[in-house]
């Protein structure tokens, strides 16, 4: 598929053009969601838990606070987090999957078996555990959500390293005297990297999510504004059971909405490379 | 040394199975030789033999001595490690893999795949890129091609990259395997053309590797047929074409289709080669030879069967072939 066709795919179905869209403005307010923000989003007032006004476009909190002020400052939390746990995840998915799958043998054994076991190992207590020992802050959640979600990655890395070794550009190379590192670099890496890339946009919508569930069982970082947070001080301040739906569902609807659109250009993106995946090309 | 290539009593073998099983094979100067034989006869692993190139767990032994022009002692490749083979591989003797289709890498332009060879090979040269221009004509290919990704190129034209491929560094012995196979009737005599001119124009001497004898008809010089890892007849490729002295060759020679002949299929040669490592007693051909006899249970030796031939059957030299019955016809028991 050419670079123009990938294009249209993207601009000319609403799965592409909704995904760009939210990813865009979601972009737009983690950079300057403090500049554009109404009033400060830790200021307390006597306004407790009012309704969406004209003051208030999406309420108060339990304390007074500005709903829809720290929903835009907190975007830039949730992204971050999502995106620099997802490329710790692509990083260290694919140097495991590359070296176990190239170098097969007893370094294959050993790096399966450590992808095994973290792939079978729960991994939202894992990340509980992890959060716990260590002090939250934002970039412990990254290390740690990054931590356990590359297995994926590296299996489906190696997979496919696997059926590169024995290809016939491959073998030439080395027959040549090419080295490891050289094979690697020129012919290993670049024939993978679509499938890196596919595969780290759908866990971007999985570290968004992993850390609004850490900040909503209360293990995100406190000195942070996070959407998970959001959500935590709602339902610990009984919010939801007082009827304040202004308090409960913007961060939650936030989340949904980005990882959807993060989740639909992830399979754009697989149809792009793979063009066996296309369903339908309407609209 | 006349030959360019010599090899001698080669054999391979796989956990204790022969793959080949003896054989010598002579390649003069500018010669081309024809390999030919079902799949599975041995016919790749022998290439891969005088490469080097075998898997891990095969086992190759015999001579195999390559004489380039100029060089005063032949290159022994059998005693060569694999250090040393790097040196003789593409400069001396180079190889056109089966499988145009998937042997380039879809991620970089062909320019970039033809100027690697010559880099990891005679380390970064400036001339590398002037070369890949020389290369893409040589075999009939414009220079724009260097700018072009695998799939924007027809299969024909793949096929021509991996000979580019296999030039690059300017080798005397080029060993093309099936390097038709997967090319339509049209393509397939081009790419044959390119190859006797390339032959000719730069006196390679030419191994073909193909199990299709009217290919072989067209190009090549001598024809030698493997038969279970064994060479069964060896000759000029005209007299062996106009008279077969092996069972074996007359059947491969009459699964060929004729334009204008009789219509309906080729009868197929009945039952399969044996497995490797499971040869049957005596001669290998014998279970699916109409011809054979009692003597056929002791394993005929590689004799002469007329001028500058050779055949592996104890029934020849043939004057005749006997005229088979129907019911004689297909495999004995």
């Amino acid at each position: 598929m050419s670079g123009r066709q990938a294009l249209r795919l993207l601009v000319d179905t609403w799965r592409g053009r909704f995904g760009l869209a939210v990813l865009g403005l979601t972009v737009f307010v983690a950079i300057f969601g403090n500049v554009i923000a109404p009033y400060d989003p830790t200021a307390s007032s006597l306004d407790v838990l009012q309704p969406p006004s004209f003051d208030h476009w999406l309420g108060t909190t339990e304390s007074g606070e500005d709903v829809f002020s720290q929903l835009l400052v907190g975007t830039r939390t949730s992204v971050v987090i999502g995106f620099a746990a997802a490329l710790i995840s692509a990083l260290l998915g694919s140097a495991v999957g590359i070296a176990s799958g190239y170098f097969g043998g007893w370094t294959d054994r050993i790096l399966d078996s450590f992808e095994n076991w973290f792939l079978v190992i729960p991994t939202l207590p894992l990340m509980i555990v992890l959060a716990r020992l260590l002090d939250p802050s934002l970039w412990v959640l990254v290390a740690v959500i990054g931590l356990t979600s590359w297995a994926g990655t590296g299996r489906i890395v190696r997979a496919q390293v696997m059926t590169l070794r024995e290809r016939a550009f491959v073998e030439r190379a080395r027959a040549l005297g090419a080295s490891d590192f050289y094979i690697i670099k020129t012919h290993v890496l670049p024939n993978t990297l679509p499938l890196i890339f596919a595969n780290t946009v759908l866990i971007i919508a999985v570290a968004i999510l992993s850390e609004a569930a850490l900040s909503f069982l209360g293990l995100g970082d406190p000195s942070r504004i996070s959407w998970g947070s959001m959500l935590e001080n709602a339902f610990g301040s009984g919010a939801p059971s007082a009827g304040a739906w202004w308090y409960v569902i913007p961060p939650g609807l936030c989340i949904t909405v980005l990882v959807l659109a993060v989740t639909l250009i992830g399979f754009l993106y697989e149809e792009i490379i793979n063009p066996r995946l296309i369903l339908d090309r309407e609209s | 040394m006349r030959n360019v290539l010599e090899i001698r009593d080669l054999r391979v073998s796989h956990r204790g199975k022969d793959i080949v099983s003896g054989i010598d094979l002579n390649l003069a100067r500018g010669e081309s030789l024809g390999l030919a034989g079902e799949s599975g006869c041995g016919k790749t692993t022998t290439a891969l033999a005088v490469m080097k190139l075998l898997p891990e767990g095969f086992r190759q032994e015999g001579s195999i001595a390559l004489a380039p022009e100029g060089s005063d002692e032949p290159i022994r490749i059998d005693r060569r490690t694999e250090a040393g083979m790097r040196v003789v591989r593409w400069r001396h003797v180079s190889m056109v893999f089966q499988g145009a289709m998937n042997s380039l890498d879809p991620v970089k332009k062909i320019g970039f795949q033809l100027e690697e060879v010559i880099n990891l090979h005679e380390g970064r040269s400036s001339g590398a890129r002037q070369r890949v221009e020389e290369l893409l004509d040589l075999v009939g290919l414009t220079a724009a091609v260097a700018r072009r990704y695998p799939h924007q190129l027809s299969g024909g034209q793949k096929q021509r990259v991996m000979i580019a491929l296999a030039l690059a560094c300017g080798p005397s012995v080029v060993i093309a395997d099936e390097p038709t196979t997967a090319l339509d009737v049209v393509m397939q005599a081009q790419v044959l053309q390119l190859l006797e001119r390339l032959r000719e124009e730069l006196g390679l001497a030419l191994v073909l590797i193909s199990h299709d004898l009217g290919v072989m008809a067209e190009t090549c010089d001598r024809i030698a047929i493997m038969y279970a890892g064994r060479i069964v007849e060896t000759g000029p490729m005209d007299l062996v074409i106009s008279d077969p002295q092996h069972p074996y060759t007359k059947h491969l020679l009459e699964s060929l289709p004729v334009i204008g002949g009789e219509r309906g299929l080729a009868p197929p040669i009945p039952g399969g080669p044996p497995a490797p490592g499971d040869p049957p007693e005596g001669c290998a051909f014998r279970p699916r030879c109409p011809y054979s006899d009692e003597i056929c249970f002791q394993p005929p030796d590689l004799a002469e069967a007329g001028p500058d031939r050779l055949a592996a059957c104890h029934f020849s030299p043939w004057s005749k072939w006997p005229v088979l019955s129907d019911a004689s016809k297909g495999a004995n028991p």
